[in-house]
């Protein structure tokens, strides 16, 4: 376990060079959507979608950095040759993308509440939200930042988007329409399906950056 | 275990070398000779499974193996310390541990882009040589260095082989740099 230890170190640094951007993005999208907001009470932006909307973009800006130490050292082949184990690569990025993406969403609610007072949401539900919501996002990041560093960004649009998209709905009806059980169930579900997933078609992609 | 190419043909695209049939024992030196485009990088990354084999296959190769060539080893923004924890903790799994190579302590908190190509090559033959591989696949390991430091690796090399397996790849105007009971095989056999 000690070569997963190893990994776990140098995504930790990778994603520590993260998060400041990608708060700064958070921030600065709830910022624009505020200012640009119609004046009339009745076009306003639900607090809800702007979340959603500012955590969306600024969780992309994390899965974009994923692998990359790798990618700008072209060494990508080293993992083949020291015989890693896929599953190890992948748990360390999707550990760190949850470490990161809990943070990025606590702040961005944080950053929320100040723009859109006043806020009589469950801060316990909140704060189960910041856990859960990212736990389904975390996998499917570590595989869509694996997937840009060939820069072949209309997989996003194919596979990222169908995917993460039923876990953005389902957190906009968790916050707009109160704690359902059918939606947390369906965000478990997505986390199930997501992990699996993710673990199947990251080795293909993966073989396919250490070959020419 | 020997490592057996059998009737092994690879290329890429309309570049395409032989079939080749020949076997490695589980130690010792071996020269790739030829000129450039001979195939010699295309067999080295036939081996370590960059490149699908156009027909054949290879028996016996046991991963991790240590790699050296066109690309560095090393993650551009570390120090050549970091660098040596993280690889010697990937390959920490199998063995108990591993010790810094005392001839590269002078670079250790020099970040790996600010090495010149010869230190850069030196740090990762030294490293990959520390980390006990049992198989060392290098495509051109001495091409960047200095006289001195060419013969110095492959003094070093050599006495690494007694234990292990190295396979390297050379220019023949290079081979005066290995004694004559090196093991050769010359790529210009190869149609």
């Amino acid at each position: 376990m000690k070569s997963f230890g190893a990994l776990l170190k140098k995504d930790w640094h990778n994603h520590l060079q993260s998060i400041g951007p990608a708060l700064l993005l958070s921030g600065s999208l709830l910022l624009l959507i505020q200012w640009t907001q119609s004046p009339s009470p009745a076009n306003h932006v639900a607090w809800e979608s702007a979340f959603c909307l500012s955590f969306f973009v600024a969780s992309m800006s994390v899965f974009y950095r994923s692998f990359g130490q790798e990618h700008a050292s072209q060494n990508f082949q080293i993992y083949t040759a020291f015989n890693i184990a896929r599953w190890k690569i992948l748990l360390s990025q999707s550990m760190l993308h949850l470490w990161t993406l809990i943070l990025l969403a606590g702040s961005t609610f944080l950053l929320t509440f100040i723009f859109w007072p006043p806020f009589d949401y469950s801060l316990s539900h909140i704060a189960l939200l910041s856990l859960f919501f990212p736990l389904c996002l975390a996998p499917l990041g570590a595989l869509l930042g694996l997937m840009l560093q060939r820069e072949r960004e209309f997989l996003f649009a194919i596979t990222y988007l169908p995917l993460a998209t039923p876990i953005f709905l389902g957190l906009h009806q968790l916050l707009s329409q109160g704690f359902a059980g059918i939606w947390l169930r369906v965000l478990f579900s997505f986390a199930l399906v997501s992990g699996f997933l993710s673990f199947f078609v990251f080795e293909n992609y993966f073989d396919e950056l250490t070959k020419e | 275990m020997a490592i057996q190419l059998q009737n092994l043909s690879l290329g890429i695209g309309r570049f395409q070398r032989g079939p080749i049939s020949f076997e490695f024992p589980d130690r010792g030196l071996f020269l790739l000779v030829g000129p450039n485009g001979s195939g010699k990088t295309t067999l080295l990354r036939t081996l370590v499974h960059r490149l699908p084999p156009l027909s054949g296959a290879v028996h016996g190769l046991k991963f991790p193996v240590g790699v050296s060539g066109a690309e560095s080893l090393l993650m551009r923004e570390w120090t050549v310390g970091r660098n040596w924890e993280f690889l010697s903790a990937l390959r920490r799994n199998e063995t108990t541990s591993f010790a810094f190579p005392e001839e590269m302590r002078a670079h250790r908190d020099i970040p790996s882009h600010h090495l010149s190509q010869g230190t850069r090559r030196k740090v990762e033959l030294s490293m990959l040589m520390a980390l006990g591989f049992p198989t060392l696949l290098l495509d051109e390991p001495l091409a960047p260095l200095d006289q001195a430091s060419r013969v110095q690796y492959a003094a070093a090399l050599q006495k690494y082989a007694e234990e292990h397996l190295v396979i390297l790849s050379t220019h023949e105007s290079d081979t005066n740099l290995w004694p004559s009971s090196v093991k050769k095989f010359s790529m210009e056999t190869l149609s």
